[in-house]
């Protein structure tokens, strides 16, 4: 962006340049009210981060919501009958904060594609998030996985849900050795077993990653996930973008939304994830659009402004001191001819205790002198 | 640079002795000065010691890469980190204690005092038993004594404390150990490095 932008912070910078990444690609721009029917929410709390939403009571006395989430949104306002729905979102949403137990006004930039979503469509959205991490950091990674994966995995290794869900827990951390001891205890079967450990250990390159992951699928589950990351894999090695990708077989999520591809972005300096977003039928299919296909990402600007709330150029080029004996027209004639030359400038009777750089300038009668502090 | 946080005192130096071993050894750890952060360059890594209960904190919030802290802090506070290597060193218990003639009333609300709200809570709800929670600080067998709770939840490690003053292990809620976190974003960047880390650390202690 030219040098005329240079008085933005680099976050509202960051967020311009993706918009005109995503409207470059025929995203619409989705935009959405602040409030929701807590009702809404509540039906879908399990697809929230966090369970603390923000209420209060409208004036016909319903219960309404500050928005937690834009995506719940998207969905529900869909046009079912369109083919594809590609839309990008810039909102504040409002959620719980684990750290200090407060609710905090989050800003995020994130897109959505509801409808038909085949293999390049896919690669679109997966393209578009590493474009988006690489505005952030040239060095960003994306981490992909597939829940077919640990799903398939899980499949053969039980079928109750507790324990399904300590599985997942395990998966999250990374944690083998709790994994075998749980294993262990239920007399799980060894094979998936260690197939889980092996994936969780993360030793390979990509490419072996993706050929391990094939070779240790134990059903048609697995190694259809392993076939479309691959497939995947391929298509991003065309506009070399592979060598932002990180194939990770065992990360996963929630299986009663997401289905299909999980990203999680990181940036270097920030300690968690940037990016979170994947394919998450199961959620339409929850609310009513069976047969639907829904794919999308979020960027959470929280997490990164320490690293964007800056920019470039602080105060004005030039300051100009005035007082009561300056000559009102030479004054006028001063700004106006650093208005012609496109200098910014700030009028003040006193200088200020923060001058950054600034030239400063003096009116004394019908003369302008430049001031050395 | 792999950032290690470690926990101050005996568990922490024994740490650092296997991580000297397996080819991460730092001069400053080895000298008497005030310093905070010792840093091998040579090696490739620096290290701080920190009150093991902020390992998981330091960690998670990225200004360690690792750390070591016991799976007591890390049930307690759940941060989100990745969980790498099983130590199997430091080991103790999570337990439910209290006096050797203890008979629990299950018409009333159990009194528990602890360090570990959540551990008991998460416990508690696992049986359906309902509690009051009384959160300690420190010296947690003296809630029982004065009457200030029927039970506690700690850490035991030998049990003398509680035999000294008339109090039993009533329930073992899990074994504890120290475990090798991860920050995740960490990993992502260096991966290599810190499964490097992880490896040599699980052959050095199965020696």
């Amino acid at each position: 962006m030219s040098d005329n932008l240079s008085f933005l912070y680099n976050d509202e910078l960051t967020v311009l340049k993706l918009r005109k990444l995503y409207e470059d690609k025929g995203f619409k721009k989705f935009r959405m009210s602040k409030f929701e029917s807590y009702d809404f929410y509540a039906r879908n709390k399990d697809f929230l981060v966090g369970n603390r939403i923000i209420t209060f009571t409208d004036l016909n006395g319903k219960l309404m919501a500050l928005k937690p989430d834009v995506t719940l949104s998207i969905v529900k306002n869909a046009d079912d009958s369109a083919e594809r729905q590609k839309l990008y979102y810039t909102e504040n949403v409002y959620r719980e904060s684990k750290d200090i137990h407060e609710f905090k006004e989050i800003s995020q930039v994130g897109l959505e594609v509801i409808g038909n979503i085949d293999l390049f469509q896919t690669v679109e959205i997966i393209t578009l998030a590493i474009k988006s991490l690489l505005e952030l950091d040239e060095n960003a990674i994306l981490e992909i996985s597939h829940m077919g994966y640990t799903e398939g995995l899980l499949d053969c290794l039980t079928n109750d849900t507790h324990l399904r869900n300590e599985l997942h827990k395990l998966f999250k951390e990374k944690n083998a050795h709790d994994l075998i001891k749980l294993a262990d205890a239920h007399s799980l079967p060894k094979s998936p077993v260690t197939t889980a450990v092996d994936v969780m250990s993360c030793k390979s390159a990509n490419e072996d990653a993706i050929n391990n992951a094939l070779s240790n699928s134990l059903n048609s589950r697995m190694q259809d996930a392993v076939n479309e990351v691959n497939s995947i894999y391929n298509l991003l090695k065309i506009s070399g973008l592979e060598k932002h990708i990180r194939i990770d077989f065992s990360v996963t999520d929630d299986p009663s939304y997401y289905n299909g591809i999980l990203m999680h972005g990181y940036v270097h300096s920030i300690p968690r994830d940037v990016l979170s977003g994947g394919r998450y039928d199961m959620l339409l299919s929850k609310m009513g659009k069976e047969n639907t296909q829904a794919m999308g990402f979020a960027i959470y600007f929280d997490a990164l402004d320490r690293k964007l709330h800056i920019r470039n150029k602080n105060g004005t080029d030039v300051i100009v001191l005035y007082s009561d004996n300056s000559d009102i027209k030479t004054l006028a004639d001063f700004c106006n001819k650093l208005d012609s030359e496109n200098i910014s400038y700030t009028a003040v009777t006193q200088i200020p205790e923060i001058t950054y750089n600034s030239k400063i300038y003096s009116v004394e009668g019908t003369d302008v002198k430049e001031v050395t502090l | 640079m792999i950032s290690v946080a470690l926990p101050k005192g005996r568990l922490g130096n024994k740490v650092f002795d296997i991580f000297a071993k397996i080819g991460y050894d730092c001069d400053e750890m080895h000298s008497d000065s005030r310093q905070l952060v010792f840093t091998s360059e040579e090696n490739g890594i620096s290290y701080f010691l920190v009150k093991p209960s902020d390992v998981s904190i330091y960690v998670e919030h990225g200004a360690a890469d690792i750390g070591i802290v016991g799976k007591d802090i890390l049930l307690e506070y759940e941060p989100d980190v990745y969980e790498l290597l099983d130590l199997n060193i430091g080991k103790c218990r999570m337990c439910v204690a209290g006096k050797n003639d203890f008979i629990d009333n299950p018409d009333v609300a159990l009194r528990v005092a602890t360090k570990f709200v959540n551990i008991a809570k998460t416990y508690y709800k696992s049986i359906n038993r309902n509690i009051e929670i009384i959160k300690l600080n420190g010296s947690i067998e003296l809630a029982p004594i004065l009457d200030l709770s029927d039970v506690i939840v700690d850490i035991v490690e030998t049990g003398t404390t509680l035999k000294e003053n008339n109090l039993g292990v009533l329930t073992e809620i899990l074994p504890i150990s120290a475990r090798l976190i991860a920050n995740k974003a960490s990993y992502k960047f260096k991966t290599e490095e810190i499964n490097k880390i992880v490896t040599k650390f699980s052959e050095e202690l199965q020696k």
